[in-house]
């Protein structure tokens, strides 16, 4: 404050602040024996960044991992990502069901009334299925891929033809006696006219997660 | 400061950085659903996800033709609608009405599968009309709002969205079923 007189106090915390940034003495120097910072501080930095970096990485992809796991996991068993393929002889297995494709026929005709509409065809497909299933009722979707990636699935909006076609396969029965998995079945799959297809896929709730069956079409 | 020191501010703004903005993408698209709307008019094709749609055109009535016309206290709706899917067969999620407040208007209960979405597949259309019951002061301001997939917080999504221009009449309305559509008609 203005008018008064200077603290005593404030000489002696400027001889405090003094010796505290004085240098210490050659004496004291080598008394306290080699000074550790210029051997071990770069070493000790390095340590430093590498724990930081490595903690950083893993701390990122342990959020990453928690926070995607809904879409990881909705995304592997909704979706088919391990396609089965035949073997040499065309038959494929995927456990109790075996089958393979016999027959694809394009522009299929199937009498009068029951013609698709214009700029559309059938596809008839025929398959031989075998089942070790005899406990339940299994049933098996077919879908055929095209050169533009599109699905059509078999038995929509085709005519009901008694027992020439089903609309999925029957892949296992609980009656095998009475209601035995038929070893030959056919389905329709109504596909445009522009559409070329390549492979067949058939699904069903009971296989694998992310697994499904590709056959090729000749 | 060293070298060391900066790498270490670095990584250490680096995760700040990170952090905040997965609480950005958290707060503004995960939480709420992320989706991105595409907007049509009426008569046209517009894709929306793995969905195209093409909208005829809507009418409203206060009542529903049946062996008795059936009432409403506010007003039905019939949108007349074409659709068929990108990929593979499929039913849309979720088709609502939208007015200009935000109100959402859905498929009224009591008439089971009638006016419903149906299923479409990969470039097979159908036409038929879907049905809503909406106040009298949401009619001006309608549009169709077509939700082809689960809105699903966790991926994001596409909707389409078309402006209605409703017509209304005193003649009870008639709901149609989706239909099979030959190749390239609406």
């Amino acid at each position: 404050m203005s008018g008064q007189a200077p603290d005593p106090y404030d000489d002696r915390a400027q001889v405090a602040r003094d010796e505290a940034t004085a240098e210490p003495s050659p004496a004291l120097v080598r008394a306290a024996g080699p000074a550790d910072d210029g051997a071990l501080a770069p070493e000790r930095s390095r340590v430093t960044t590498v724990v930081a970096a490595v903690a950083l990485v893993l701390g990122l992809g342990a959020w990453g991992w928690f926070a995607t796991e809904d879409a990881r996991d909705g995304w592997w068993a909704l979706g088919e990502h391990v396609a089965i393929t035949p073997d040499d002889d065309g038959w494929v297995e995927v456990a109790p069901v075996r089958l393979r494709l016999v027959g694809a026929e394009a522009d299929v005709r199937t009498g009068p009334g029951t013609a698709p509409p214009a700029g559309f065809s059938y596809l008839e497909l025929t398959f031989e299925v075998t089942s070790e299933e005899t406990e339940a009722y299994r049933s098996c979707e077919v879908e055929v891929l095209d050169e533009q990636g599109r699905l059509f699935l078999a038995g929509r909006e085709v005519p009901g033809l008694g027992d020439d076609y089903v609309s999925e396969l029957m892949c296992g029965t609980s009656d095998p006696e009475d209601d035995p998995v038929p070893s030959t079945q056919a389905t329709l799959v109504l596909v445009p006219d522009d559409a070329v297809p390549v492979s067949v896929r058939v699904d069903s709730r009971d296989f694998p997660p992310a697994s499904f069956v590709e056959l090729p079409l000749p | 400061m060293t070298r060391a020191r900066w790498a270490v501010a670095t990584m250490a703004v680096a995760a700040l950085g990170v952090g905040g903005l997965a609480n950005v993408v958290d707060d503004r698209y995960l939480a709420s659903g992320w989706h991105t709307t595409v907007h049509g008019v009426e008569g046209e094709d517009v894709v929306g996800g793995t969905f195209q749609v093409h909208v005829h055109g809507a009418t409203a009535a206060q009542a529903l033709a049946d062996d008795e016309p059936v009432p409403s206290a506010g007003w039905y709706v019939v949108v007349d609608l074409s659709y068929a899917t990108t990929d593979e067969w499929s039913t849309p999620e979720e088709v609502v009405l939208v007015d200009r407040d935000g109100r959402e208007f859905t498929h009224p209960g009591g008439f089971g599968s009638t006016g419903a979405p149906w299923l479409a597949g990969p470039d097979i259309w159908f036409r038929g009309t879907l049905l809503f019951e909406v106040p009298e002061d949401a009619l001006e301001s309608l549009s169709l709002v077509v939700r082809g997939e689960r809105p699903r917080p966790i991926l994001p999504g596409t909707v389409a969205r078309v402006p209605l221009t409703v017509t209304t009449t005193a003649e009870p309305l008639v709901v149609e079923r989706g239909s099979l559509l030959p190749r390239r008609e609406r």
